[in-house]
């Protein structure tokens, strides 16, 4: 094992207790986490099995296999970017549904309170058998 | 305080007008008064997640008032409106600025088109007439471009597609409380409306040089606001398509 393969090899395996320990405490949510243990051990076999690059940027036509790596790294990246807009933009949908919501819940709970005895002489009313 | 059984506005319909509003301290009462001395109608402030006293004096001018926690731009208020006047059953709703631009004394006029059924969406246009509107002439620019595309895509003459003055119907009150663009809404909400088949129409009225507050529209963000809305346009459009295609 060549010492850039060792490195690659601790590198990862310092990724995937950093995840680990993040979703442990919490920080980081299962769901997003599950994402970056495929990108650790992608990184690790890579690192551990040197054929893979090189058949994996000769097939893509890559004469040099670090490129092969730059370029799956770069359309990754591209597509976590790609994600993390579209969220954004759920959660500002989701945001401004909320905060529209309170708005017309902050009024009604001002109504009600203003005309507090209105309202407890109609409950006491409905308690009332007809 | 309002009476959601009561009938107002003539002609027996219910208005509501709705009062977007962010940190317009100085101007919302005198705003406030001038609706009420053109109509009889209620009367929401949407407080745009103001700093000021904005939504205080809302309060104490007694309209109705829907506070925002914090800011979501002028078609996010807005949408704010059109869920309450849809909520309460109002039948006419009437937008217009809490910056005091807008001369209430028009509002009857708005009405007047939505209740004698020719349209859905009335807006009140500075050019229709030669109204003595001087604005800057970047924002005539642009509303003279809008009005231009918008003219071609719903195939009638319009000439002042970015007015924020304007008037609709029920149909279009359930129509924007369920979906309505977040910001620089008023082109886009007009091509909404011509593709959910309803009519658009302008009635010439005045509009005075801003009281307090600034336009949400600076220099700096004109060009996102074209680009943006130029877009949404090709959006709601090619959606259309699509629909058709199902």
């Amino acid at each position: 094992m060549s010492k850039i393969q060792l490195f690659a090899l601790l590198v990862s395996i310092a990724f995937i207790l950093a995840i680990f320990q993040l979703v442990r405490k919490k920080k980081l949510k299962e769901q997003y986490s599950l994402m970056w243990f495929l990108i650790a051990a992608v990184i690790t076999v890579l690192a551990v099995w040197e054929p893979l690059l090189g058949g994996i940027s000769s097939a893509l036509g890559i004469s040099v296999p670090s490129n092969a790596l730059f370029l799956l790294a770069l359309l990754f990246l591209f597509g976590l970017a790609l994600h993390f807009s579209m969220l954004v933009s759920r959660l500002t949908d989701q945001s401004q549904f909320l905060a529209q919501k309170l708005a017309l819940l902050e009024r009604d709970l001002r109504q009600r309170e203003s005309a507090g005895g209105d309202a407890t002489s109609t409950a006491e009313a409905d308690d009332e058998p007809a | 305080m309002s009476r959601p059984d009561g009938h107002r506005g003539g002609a027996g319909s219910r208005v509501l007008v709705i009062v977007p509003a962010r940190n317009e301290a100085d101007s919302i009462a005198g705003v406030i008064a001038d609706i009420r001395a053109a109509v009889e109608a209620d009367i929401v402030v949407i407080d745009d997640g103001s700093g000021d006293a904005t939504g205080a004096i809302a309060l104490s001018e007694g309209v109705e008032l829907l506070r925002l926690p914090f800011n979501v731009g002028i078609g996010g208020a807005m949408q704010t409106g059109f869920k309450f006047a849809a909520r309460e059953g109002y039948d006419i709703a009437v937008q217009t600025d809490g910056d005091g631009q807008h001369d209430a004394s028009f509002i009857p006029m708005l009405l007047e088109t939505i209740q004698a059924g020719r349209c859905d969406i009335v807006l009140g246009s500075r050019y229709l007439k030669n109204s003595g509107y001087k604005g800057p002439l970047g924002r005539r620019l642009g509303t003279a471009f809008f009005s231009r595309v918008l003219s071609l895509m719903l195939r009638q003459p319009l000439t002042d597609a970015t007015s924020g003055f304007r008037a609709v119907n029920r149909q279009l009150i359930e129509l924007f409380a369920d979906e309505y663009p977040r910001d620089f809404p008023e082109v886009e909400a007009l091509l909404s409306t011509h593709m959910a088949g309803l009519r658009v129409e302008e009635i010439p009225v005045r509009m005075r040089s801003r009281g307090g507050g600034r336009s949400s529209i600076t220099s700096l963000t004109s060009v996102y606001y074209m680009v943006k809305v130029l877009l949404a346009l090709l959006v709601v459009r090619s959606r259309k398509r699509m629909q058709r295609a199902d």
